[in-house]
């Protein structure tokens, strides 16, 4: 088994060119420790080759955590092969990357991708100089889009593989004074490089720590910069070199990017760029829900046949009753309630990839940060956020857009606090049972009460836990395209079915948990007050007395909730009308007043997201984190729903 | 010679880098995209409420926050591109 590592910048084409090498079929997983997706595949004409996608970066210094990644696969993984991906129409700019990774010896195989881009800038490229000078595999060209060019790659993929052409080591120029300092370093050539990009020392015997720094400050003094960043300008003025030699082109690097500036003029406008966005916010938003609709529909009504369907069948061959509730109520509304998130994620995640392979997601952080970053968060926070409405889980797998692990970690743990569409049965119920007449006004200041909530915790979590760490937004404003409608299609596809393997596991699990909580012990009528789920929520109830509602059908109400929160409306109506007559809305009042029934829907705002939530806060940034957010949110519900009590019975 | 905040610069404005006051990550970063002193740059739009910026620095678009551009001191060129043409001619 041989493996090979694709590397290039962001926006080169990358994840274009490994599509095309696995004909599609990847593995996503995550990278050690880590929460940056880890993708791999195997090379499509050869099954005995291993191909990883690192992330897509600009250099190999170690500050940014996709940076390490790259950097200790190359180090410590040992790939045979390294494919690094450029941008044809900017190859300037693609090759610091390329001579960092020489510059470790290790095999290059280079693409040009894009080249029709190049070509019509009339960029001519001298191969075999190229291949000389950074001591090259092979060169080949592709339009990775179009799947030109990718029958040679795999083909030179396979020649590079067998023979080891290139292993040896790129020599840039970095002037005496600094070979003189590399070689006290007495370590091998590449790796006092790194060393000193770095900052750290080799730690051998033969090391001369006072004559080493004596020399470093005379360089750094010579120059009048840090070494790093001299190394830097030599290995620019040596790509700078290579580019004057074999890089033609007939017409200005400005071409190609001229349209795109003019588009920028009207949708990054700072006067234009806030309405287009909310508008397009809002063409999502209603594509993502109303579109999906149809499809919730359709999997709803398929649900409930089934469900019909075994039910009876279960009663035709005479099986318990306490079997045929567990296979309906149990598994199939356990699988259901994660297959009717499936329409939602998947048109979510085909309209994030139009964003992000058009290039207008950048747009959007770029018109947001300065408002979103003055709350600690990112300029990308924001489309997670917005999605949050309609549903936590997507809006917290959207937050990968974020590359920062802090900021996608504190935008994921404020998006519970955004109030989502399964929600809103709840408000509707107690805002009519008890505003009438302010019904729209109650419901306004919950979903208020969410983002101000949000606001706050976005900045308390950041100071609490990330005061140390720098966020940038020195990010590419890559050229708008066309998106490329297949890739798009099985990008969103891959992503929601790992959505149902991933998250689908724990939320059949946990809706089983509660089945047999209500439904045991054996005999019990489910639900009611002898089942185990009424005597835990006996136990817990007078921890929300004070909130007003301290009766154990408001807890076990709540505790269903957790499963999904448009449940807590229907356990309301079979915990409380049960032996009574009228509707719900008319018993309600012989529980709740005015105050706790308020106390009430800000509890179920704010305290612990659903289990699909929990599910997928745990997939994407680790159960810690998960913990956390449950813990958090419980915490701020109960107490908020105790002032809000203890406020409100003042004015009854 | 009179050096300028790239942060200071209007939209449409081009000028060279001439220091990078960064330090660590941001340093790095501007270093691996080529964002380094005697590149030339230009302001392409400024977002709402002045941050952040979007610049075009060795043929590609980058963002950055004002506090981030702060950091990059430049000298200004009125209509550079024309500067050597206009001195041949003469």
């Amino acid at each position: 088994m041989k493996t090979i590592a694709l590397v290039g910048n962001p926006n080169s084409g990358k994840t274009t060119i490994f599509n095309a090498l696995t004909g599609g079929k990847e593995r996503i997983g995550n990278w050690p420790g880590t929460t940056v997706e880890r993708v791999e595949g195997i090379l499509k004409s050869n099954p005995q080759v291993n191909i990883v996608d690192l992330p897509g970066i600009y250099g190999l210094s170690a500050f940014s955590i996709d940076e390490k990644i790259a950097r200790d696969f190359l180090l410590c993984e040992n790939p045979d092969l390294v494919v690094v991906v450029l941008d044809s129409s900017n190859i300037e700019r693609n090759l610091y990357l390329l001579t960092q990774v020489r510059e470790l010896g290790i095999p290059v195989l280079l693409v040009f991708n894009m080249w029709d881009l190049a070509e019509k800038i009339g960029i001519v490229v001298d191969e075999d100089a190229f291949r000389r000078l950074f001591g090259l595999c092979d060169i080949v060209k592709t339009v990775g889009i179009r799947q030109e060019g990718i029958d040679e790659l795999i083909t030179n993929i396979n020649k590079c593989l067998e023979n080891k052409d290139g292993e040896d080591f790129l020599r840039v120029d970095y002037g005496n004074d600094i070979e003189e300092l590399i070689s006290y370093m007495a370590t091998p050539r590449h790796a006092a490089l790194r060393m000193l990009e770095e900052g750290l020392l080799p730690e051998s015997g033969e090391f001369d720590v006072n004559r080493f720094n004596k020399k470093l400050k005379e360089i750094e003094a010579e120059y009048a910069d840090p070494i790093v960043v001299v190394l830097a300008d030599k290995r620019h003025g040596f790509i700078k070199g290579v580019v004057a030699e074999t890089v033609k082109r007939r017409l200005p690097l400005e071409a190609r990017l001229y349209l795109s500036d003019k588009i920028d003029k009207v949708l990054a406008n700072r006067v234009l760029g806030i309405p287009l966005f909310l508008f397009i916010m809002y063409v999502m938003f209603s594509f993502v829900f109303k579109v999906a609709q149809p499809f919730v529909s359709l999997i709803d009504s398929f649900l409930s046949v089934i469900s019909i369907g075994v039910s009876s069948l279960l009663a035709a061959v005479n099986a318990p009753e306490l079997l045929i509730s567990f296979m309906t109520d149990g598994i199939i509304s356990g699988v259901g309630s994660v297959l009717l998130f499936l329409p939602n994620i998947f048109f979510l995640f085909l309209f994030i990839a139009i964003l992000e392979d058009s290039g207008y997601l950048a747009r959007g952080a770029f018109i947001m940060d300065k408002l979103m970053h003055s709350l600690g968060l990112h300029g990308k926070s924001f489309i997670p956020m917005l999605i949050g409405f309609g549903c936590n889980i997507p809006g917290i797998m959207a937050a990968r857009t974020l590359g920062n692990q802090k900021d996608r970690i504190l935008t994921i743990l404020i998006l519970p606090l955004m109030s989502c569409s399964a929600r809103l049965p709840i408000y509707t119920l107690f805002a009519s049972a008890f505003f009438k007449g302010k019904e729209a006004l109650i419901v306004f200041s919950l979903y208020a009460m969410g983002i101000v909530l949000a606001i706050i915790s976005a900045s308390v979590l950041n100071k609490a836990f990330f005061s140390k760490e720098e966020s940038l937004l020195i990010m590419e404003m890559p050229p708008y395209r066309v998106p490329n409608f297949k890739m798009i299609l099985s990008h969103a596809l891959n992503r929601s079915w790992l959505f149902v393997k991933k998250a689908g596991t724990v939320i059949v699990a946990a809706v089983i948990v509660v089945w047999l909580l209500s439904n045991l012990p054996l005999g019990v009528d489910p639900s009611s007050e002898k089942s185990l789920l009424a005597r835990f929520g006996m136990f817990i109830s007078p921890m929300f007395s004070w909130a007003g509602f301290g009766f154990w059908q408001a807890t076990v109400a709540l505790v269903f909730g957790i499963v999904a929160k448009e449940i807590v409306v229907g356990s309301l109506g079979t915990l409380l009308v049960a032996g009574q007559s009228g509707a719900l809305s008319t018993v309600l009042p012989f529980y709740f007043n005015s105050a706790s029934a308020y106390a009430f829907m800000v509890m179920s705002l704010i305290y612990i997201p659903c289990i699909a939530t929990i599910a997928a806060i745990k997939k994407e940034i680790g159960l810690k984190w998960a913990a956390f957010s449950v813990a958090y949110t419980l915490s701020l519900g109960w107490v908020l729903s105790v002032i809000v009590y203890q406020i409100g019975r003042l004015f009854l | 010679m009179d050096l300028l905040k790239l942060s200071e610069l209007k939209s449409g404005e081009k000028a060279i880098i001439r220091r990078v006051n960064a330090t660590g990550a941001m340093m790095q970063k501007l270093l691996n995209m080529g964002i380094v002193k005697g590149e030339q740059v230009e302001v392409v739009e400024v977002a709402p409420f002045s941050s952040p910026i979007e610049c075009k620095i060795n043929g590609v678009n980058v963002s950055l926050r004002s506090e981030e551009a702060d950091k990059i001191l430049v000298e200004k060129r009125i209509g550079y591109e024309n500067y050597c043409t206009g001195w041949q001619s003469e």
